[in-house]
Formats: C-alpha cells, sequence, structure tokens
C-alpha cells in the first residue's frame, strides 16, 4: 500500500472519533429518527445497520470522486475553489432536509401529508425521499451529503491532489472514507437503537433538535458564503 | 394543540440559544484555550529555538492569509553570525482543538537561510481561524521545534 493511502486511512480513522461524529453526527441522528418514523422495522439490527451501510458508501463515492478530480487537476486550490459555492450550498440544502425531517418526527406540520396535497412531483420526490421504505434511498443522501464543507477532507484532498493522478487521487479519499466508516457505522447504529425506542414526547422533542441542527447548519452555510 | 404550542416554545428558545450562542461561540474549543501570538498579517513572526540559539522568523504570504488560498510559507533561520543553510525545515499546520489531519508542506532551502514551500488551510466550518504552525528544524541529527499561533481570515 503507498504512503499516501496509508495515511489517508489513518487520518480517517483518527478524525473519525472526533471530527467526524461532531460534524455529520447530527446529520446522521436526523435522517435515523426520521427514517425509524417510516414503516421500515427498525428494531432488527440490519435494519439498524443497512441505512448507514448505504449513507456511506454514498458518501465515500462522493469522496472518491472529488478525490479522482484533484488527483487528475493536480490542484487543490483549483477544484475547491470551483466546487466551493456548491458545497456551501449543499450545507443549506442538507440544513432544509434536517428542518424537513424534523417537522415530521415532531410532527409540528402534521406529518408530511402535506406534501402530497400538492400535485407537485418534486414535493412527492421529496416525500418518497424522506418517508420511503427503500433503504436504498440512504445512498443518494450520503452522496449528496459527501459534498459537505468539511475540513478534515479538504485536508486529504491536499494530499489527493499532490498524487497528480486521476486513479491515485480516487484511490486516497477512497482509503479516507473506509477510515472514517468504523466510527460513524458505530455511531450510526447507536443512533438507530436508540431512536427505535423514543417514544411519545421524547420522540417529538427530538424533532425539534434536529430543526435547530438544521437552522445551524444554514447559518454555518450562509457565513461560509460570506467567506468566499 | 397544547403540545404543539409547547414544541414550538423549546423551537423559538432553542432558535434564539442557537443564533446567540452559535454565532458568538462559533469556533471549536481549543486546547488549553490558546491564543494567536502570531499576527501572520502584520508580517513575519519571530521566536528563538533555544538550545542553538538559532532566530527563526516565520512568515506567509500572500496578505491578508486566507484559508482555501494557494500559500507561500517561509522561515528564515539565522544564527547567530550567519544564516542557517543547513537545516531541514518542516511546518506542521494544525488548527487547536479540532484534528485537521495532517498538513505538512514540503519546504526547500532557496538562498541564505531562507526556507520556502507552498500550501494551503483548509476552512473549517465551524468558523475556527485559529492555526498553530510547528516549525521542526532539524541540523546535525538534532530536532528543535518551535510554534506559531495565528489567525487567518
Amino acid at each position: 500500500m503507498e504512503a499516501e493511502y496509508t495515511l489517508a486511512f489513518t487520518t480517517g480513522i483518527l478524525g473519525g472519533f472526533g471530527h467526524c461524529i461532531g460534524m455529520c453526527g447530527p446529520l446522521i441522528a436526523a435522517y435515523t429518527v426520521s427514517g425509524s418514523s417510516s414503516a421500515v422495522n427498525h428494531f432488527s439490527v440490519t435494519n439498524r445497520f443497512l441505512p448507514h451501510l448505504f449513507y456511506n458508501a454514498g458518501r465515500i463515492t462522493t469522496y472518491m470522486f472529488i478525490g479522482a478530480m484533484m488527483g487528475l487537476a493536480g490542484s487543490f486550490i483549483n477544484v475547491a475553489g470551483r466546487i466551493s459555492g456548491f458545497q456551501n450550498t449543499i450545507m443549506i440544502i442538507a440544513g432544509l432536509i434536517m428542518i424537513f425531517m424534523g417537522l415530521n418526527i415532531s410532527g409540528i406540520t402534521g406529518g408530511m401529508g402535506w406534501l402530497e396535497k400538492n400535485n407537485n412531483l418534486i414535493l412527492k420526490a421529496g416525500k418518497n425521499f424522506l418517508q420511503g421504505e427503500s433503504l436504498s434511498r440512504y445512498y443518494p443522501l450520503g452522496a449528496l451529503f459527501g459534498f459537505l464543507p468539511c475540513g478534515l477532507s479538504y485536508t486529504v484532498f491536499m494530499a489527493a491532489s499532490g498524487t497528480g493522478n486521476f486513479l491515485s487521487g480516487m484511490f486516497t479519499m477512497f482509503f479516507f472514507g473506509i477510515g472514517t466508516l468504523p466510527s460513524l457505522l458505530l455511531f450510526g447504529f447507536a443512533a438507530s437503537s436508540i431512536s427505535s425506542r423514543l417514544r411519545g414526547m421524547l420522540y417529538k422533542a427530538t424533532g425539534v433538535i434536529v430543526i435547530v441542527m438544521g437552522c445551524l447548519f444554514i447559518l454555518k452555510g450562509i457565513r461560509l458564503y460570506a467567506q468566499v | 394543540m397544547k403540545s404543539k404550542v409547547f414544541l414550538l416554545a423549546i423551537l423559538s428558545f432553542s432558535l434564539f440559544a442557537v443564533s446567540v450562542l452559535g454565532m458568538e461561540h462559533n469556533h471549536p474549543p481549543s486546547d488549553a484555550d490558546a491564543k494567536a501570538d502570531c499576527a501572520i498579517n502584520k508580517g513575519p513572526c519571530i521566536k528563538m529555538i533555544g538550545s542553538d540559539n538559532i532566530q527563526v522568523e516565520f512568515n506567509i504570504n500572500p496578505k491578508p492569509v486566507k484559508s482555501m488560498n494557494d500559500l507561500l510559507f517561509t522561515v528564515l533561520l539565522k544564527g547567530e553570525k550567519q544564516p542557517v543553510s543547513d537545516a531541514g525545515v518542516s511546518i506542521d499546520l494544525t488548527m487547536p482543538g479540532m484534528f485537521m489531519g495532517v498538513n505538512k508542506p514540503l519546504l526547500k532551502h532557496v538562498k541564505d537561510g531562507r526556507y520556502e514551500g507552498r500550501g494551503a488551510l483548509p476552512v473549517c466550518p465551524h468558523g475556527g481561524k485559529l492555526w498553530k504552525a510547528e516549525v521542526e528544524v532539524i541540523r546535525e541529527g538534532k530536532a528543535a521545534s518551535v510554534s506559531f499561533l495565528f489567525e487567518v481570515d
């Protein structure tokens, strides 16, 4: 294994339990609690584990894509500069999704029925995305959130750009993503186990926390826009 | 109905708390309450490496120093009488209180004790702006280091 792959993997392992849980924890908690309100049986071990596997597969796919672009361009600044606006937008979108999830969980909007009343394809797709039963719907969610601006992944993107090669850049990010897996899967599994036991007001209060987290993400996204 | 009012009250209070606390304390907790000791945007910072009595001048350009920009890191080493040109110099860039991975721009000797290397500082979505540059100087098999804490725009 090349040195940069080992370094990327180690960075993922070390960063996973501190940095990644702090950054992605609210997102994981949001989709986990939101998912547990759907018809999917979250009491089985498989169903507590699979959503997070799909989510992380999507996230790592995005990392590999950006890593490949960084390696191909051989420049972190050029590629990061081009996608930074898009990443900040994703942060705001993530915040909005979390607010929708939180509203759904807390029952403030009376569930997602209001989405169905609107004969709009986008809104219906949104409802299926948020309340669907297919576990594979977490893959595009992970792929989307993989674009979220993250200082730790930026540092590894620098290493990917330093390889000056499409494949090496891609594999650098693959090993980084694999390194972050244990912590995020463990956190996700724990979140699933807890959320499936939440009942009544406690469950609704969790929805409120998700809404607040969503607002925080939007604020961060706006602040990042201001820095560009 | 009561539960909805209660939830909206919690939501309102939480939004207030987030907007006040989140905007005021928008950077990650730092280790040992680290504060900048180097005003990098005003010019180079100078410290001494004790045992060898080497003066270390640390600088970053262009100014103002911004994250997500192509940056030139410069270390100028001066001995008691002449520049130190025979050292191995490296910089380890870390963010106090937040693990940001390994970021070590490669520095090469250019001329008369001047070592240069290009790199970048990633943006912290949490709003952290404080960075630590640990300059390590290896000379005749002995390593010594000195740290500079600085803020970026």
